[in-house]
């Protein structure tokens, strides 16, 4: 018995003013929790004044990001420089509507969930290639063409290791992937595991972050495709990466983890506690490792990962079918 | 296929050392942090520190070693005779600092005979006026007050008293293989020859 | 200044590129002019001078001890070794001995020293390759220490004008003895840390490995001295092949590399630092007894001679001419710094390199402007 329209609208409304609310704590909480979590990692404390333990750091930054003077480049074309933003933000997003947050808090769990997750990302390549061209600065153009080229790499063995776990399902939802996984999550399943490793290092190419950060690598020439931006612009490029990392760790954790599955505590904790742990995989892996220069990356890319995702498919592809 | 086996092996041992690299920052990640939380703490400076140039001027002696020694003219002395009871006496009339081109080499403090110079535990030295610092009056006993309004000359002087630069052992010890104490350094050294010649090289036991 | 003109002939799409002297990733104030064919650089030309301070000229107008601050700005990285060159070459000059418990001290700070700058070097060039700050904040957490001893005996945390004509400005503190070995024992474990963190790993040595080969014969002829020159292979240490004060009684190895590339170079000095602590050990346990200090009011004349005198700088062979017309002051006081030669190199051996290599390049070559410019 599907409920009436005017109940899904309302439930749909609700649910997602919440995960928008949820949207901007996360982005606030993550630039904190990045900073402690290198701090710790240096030996250091991090912010430790604004707040307890520097918590109220964020809001501190923020206001300062909007008290700062808009800049606009000369002879920068003005309507694709001022859209960039809202390119990189809108998708990352929209891309929460199918990230089942609990058992029963979806904003609506499409059955094509995990597709419209992939597509919807791509989108944000569009954006960093409109900051690149519309900054009129020759540095910033070669930055957003670095980015543009490493995230269209990496997306062919995201999405191959996407398709095992697919495959492995039976469905494209993801409420279905997470009750596919009741039994066991798909994690400790061998020829899944490598999926999730060959899904991780893509992902982490796919954000921008070390050991992928060429395009906003400091001690390079160029200063990256966001240079030109100033004030609460520069702010949007900096939520969007961080909502992009929460996006691609929830996916990792719907996955491969099991979602919202874990007995006693309430669903929705195990789903925070499982996408958190995952940032903080990356977070750990961003302040170790040094960054890999730009052919290097295409040629892992394309040479290793590829083939890797490919043979691992081929060969749980053969033992489904036995 | 034995390159092949080559690759996968060199993968392997790539993605280990990947590993081996995150267990050594998730140890410090641990381990206790090594930062002094400054303004909030704040360090105590040791007794050999060199901060600010510093004066008792009742121990001057006016023997204008320090104006002599110092490598960037940073100190300014001039002095006066006067009589008093019939005894000629010398007196200074002004003894200003700049502490603009002092480079802090501590060479005033070490050649003073009277340790009437030192050099106090100042590190926070800011102002706002460059007159501030271009000519502090080292008779002045609130010289630095303006800069640090916790500062005393006498507690600065009492810290001093703890300073052990230029102060030679008073009794070596004997030891059992040492060489003879070298000469006295003396004024002039009587003229030499040529340089000495520069020893053979030593036998080269290294490894690669 | 002669035109380079690339193998290809006169390529008229090149493009020149500004690096400097203001970057993030040229360590001081050095200009390089990039010529780029795409991101491959095609000719790379230092400007320098912008550091210069006529430390020689201001040398003739000092006495001798008053120059000992100077020197400290120098090698800023290594003050002591600095300090330790221009005091030799005084002594040498005067023909003028000291006991041995100053070579000792001066033995034991000058190789701490070392270990000092070659943590900056090693931090800074991981910096570079892209390893946000961690290795540079366990390298500088591991500095501190050394910086806060010599801070107890001199009062001083980068410039310390310790070094006197005829012995030591301090003597050594009570505590010295223990905490220096703890140090030693303290960095034995963090340079094993280093290497597990970045010397073998993949990410590094994809970076590192077969960028800027430095030929031998190139480096000789270009007068390359110390890490550089011995991670090209060739077996040069002042320290062994023209031993000054007491170092040819500690037992110490000189590792050389094989291929000369940046690899090589980090694993050069990562491995200085382990011999370093070998020798700090040594002398801290055969230290005899005596006095190491020396007074400083010397007002001397010096004879008319002249000398040179080269020491083992952490980059390289530091040398001081000094020519003495029997005055107070020295008549002329050459200073013959290593990376002035390392940089010289530098256009050789970045032809054909991306812009990120280059920068790597640079990093490895571990050049303080101070030095270069005086």
């Amino acid at each position: 018995m599907i409920d009436p329209l005017s109940v899904q609208v309302r439930s749909m409304v609700i649910n997602s003013s919440v995960i928008l609310g949820f949207i901007s704590i996360s982005a606030m909480f993550l630039i904190w929790w990045e900073r402690k979590v290198s701090a710790h990692i240096q030996n250091r404390l991090g912010p430790m004044i604004v707040g307890w333990h520097g918590s109220l750091q964020s809001i501190a930054d923020t206001v300062k990001l909007l008290l700062k003077e808009n800049i606009v480049p000369a002879g920068a074309d003005k309507m694709i420089w001022w859209l960039a933003p809202f390119f990189v933000v809108v998708p990352s997003v929209m891309a929460f509507v199918t990230i089942p947050f609990a058992r029963n808090f979806v904003v609506h769990d499409l059955n094509v969930g995990i597709l419209f997750i992939t597509s919807i990302t791509s989108v944000c390549v569009l954006g960093i290639f409109m900051a690149g061209w519309g900054s009129n600065n020759k540095y910033s153009l070669l930055g957003g063409m670095r980015s543009a080229a490493q995230i269209i790499s990496y997306e062919v063995p995201l999405l191959l290791s996407v398709v095992v776990v697919i495959m492995e399902a039976g469905t494209l939802s993801m409420q279905g992937i997470i009750q596919a996984q009741e039994h066991g999550w798909f994690i400790l399943k061998p020829n899944l595991a490598i999926a999730f490793v060959i899904y991780f290092i893509s992902s982490t190419a796919e954000v921008n972050r070390v050991p992928f950060d060429i395009p906003e690598a400091e001690s390079e020439l160029g200063a990256g495709y966001h240079t030109e931006y100033t004030g609460m612009k520069f702010a949007m490029f900096f939520v969007a990466e961080y909502t992009n990392l929460f996006i691609v760790s929830a996916v990792a954790a719907t996955l491969f983890l099991g979602g919202w599955q874990g007995p006693f505590l309430p669903s929705v904790f195990w789903f925070l506690l499982k996408s958190y742990g995952i940032i903080f995989l990356s977070m750990w892996v961003r302040w170790t490792l040094p960054r890999v220069r730009m052919d290097q990356m295409m040629g892992f890319a394309w040479k290793f990962l590829t083939p890797v995702a490919l043979l691992n498919l081929l060969i749980s592809g053969w033992f489904m079918l036995r | 296929m034995e390159k092949i086996f080559r690759k996968i092996k060199n993968a392997y041992l790539g993605m280990i050392s990947l590993f081996i690299g995150m267990r050594v920052t998730i140890k410090n990640y641990f381990a206790p942090s090594v930062t002094l939380e400054y303004p909030i703490k704040k360090k105590k400076m040791a007794p050999n520190f060199r901060g600010m140039v510093d004066l008792k001027p009742e121990a001057c002696v006016i023997c204008y070693q320090c104006i002599k020694i110092c490598p960037v003219a940073a100190l300014d002395l001039t002095h006066k005779q006067m009589v008093a009871d019939g005894k000629k006496k010398n007196e200074i009339t002004k003894f200003t600092y700049n502490a603009e081109l002092c480079c802090f080499c501590g060479l005033c403090d070490e050649i003073c005979p009277t340790d009437a110079i030192f050099m106090n535990k100042m590190y926070e030295v800011s102002v706002y006026d460059h007159n501030q610092v271009m000519n502090i009056d080292l008779m002045n006993e609130n010289k630095y007050k303006h800069v640090d309004a916790n500062y005393s000359l006498a507690a600065e002087i009492k810290i001093n008293d703890l300073n052990t630069v230029g102060i030679i052992q008073k009794s070596p010890v004997a030891p059992v293989a040492a060489v003879a104490a070298a000469p006295a350094v003396s004024a002039v050294v009587s003229p030499t020859p040529a340089p000495e010649a520069p020893k053979p090289t030593s036998t080269n036991k290294e490894t690669a | 200044m002669t035109e380079i003109i690339a193998k290809e002939g006169l390529r008229s799409e090149e493009l020149i590129v500004n690096m400097g002297p203001q970057h993030p990733s040229t360590h001081g104030v050095l200009y390089l002019e990039l010529r780029l064919d795409g991101e491959i650089v095609v000719d790379c030309r230092p400007h320098i001078g912008y550091l210069h301070r006529s430390c020689e000229k201001i040398a003739e107008n000092r006495t001798y001890i008053q120059f000992v601050p100077f020197t400290d700005r120098l090698d800023y990285l290594g003050s002591m070794n600095n300090n330790l060159g221009y005091v030799l070459a005084v002594e040498k000059l005067l023909n003028l001995q000291v006991n041995a418990r100053v070579s000792y001290v001066r033995t034991i700070i000058a190789e701490l020293n070392r270990i000092a700058s070659h943590l900056v070097s090693l931090g800074t060039f991981a910096q570079d390759l892209g390893a946000y700050a961690t290795p540079m904040f366990y390298c500088f957490r591991d500095r501190e220490k050394i910086v806060e001893l010599f801070d107890e005996i001199c009062g001083g945390r980068l410039t310390y004008n310790y070094m006197r004509i005829g012995g030591v400005q301090t003597e050594l503190p009570a505590h010295a003895d223990k905490y220096i070995k703890d140090f030693i024992k303290y960095e034995r474990q963090k340079l094993q840390e280093y290497n597990e963190l970045l010397t073998y790993n993949a990410i590094f040595l994809s970076r590192t490995k077969k960028i800027g080969i430095l030929k031998p014969e190139v480096a000789i002829n270009y007068s390359v001295t110390g890490p550089m020159l011995r991670a090209s292979g060739v077996k040069w240490d002042v320290r062994k092949d023209e031993p000054y004060m007491l170092y040819d009684q500690f037992k110490f190895d000189v590792p050389i590399g094989k291929v000369g590339d940046s690899w090589d170079r980090f694993k050069v000095r990562l491995d200085e630092i382990g011999e370093s602590l070998k020798i700090v050990e040594q002398a801290i346990q055969g230290i005899p007894a005596g006095n190491a200090v020396a007074k400083v009011n010397k007002v001397f004349k010096a004879p008319p001679s002249e000398s040179y005198m080269r020491t083992e700088n952490p980059r390289g062979e530091l040398g001081f001419y000094l020519v003495s017309d029997g005055g107070l002051k020295p008549y002329r006081n050459k200073i013959r710094s290593p990376s002035f030669s390392n940089l010289a190199v530098l256009p050789s051996i970045v032809r054909g390199l991306n812009v990120s290599d280059m920068v790597c390049v640079l990093g490895s070559t571990d050049i303080v402007m101070g030095e270069i410019d005086r």
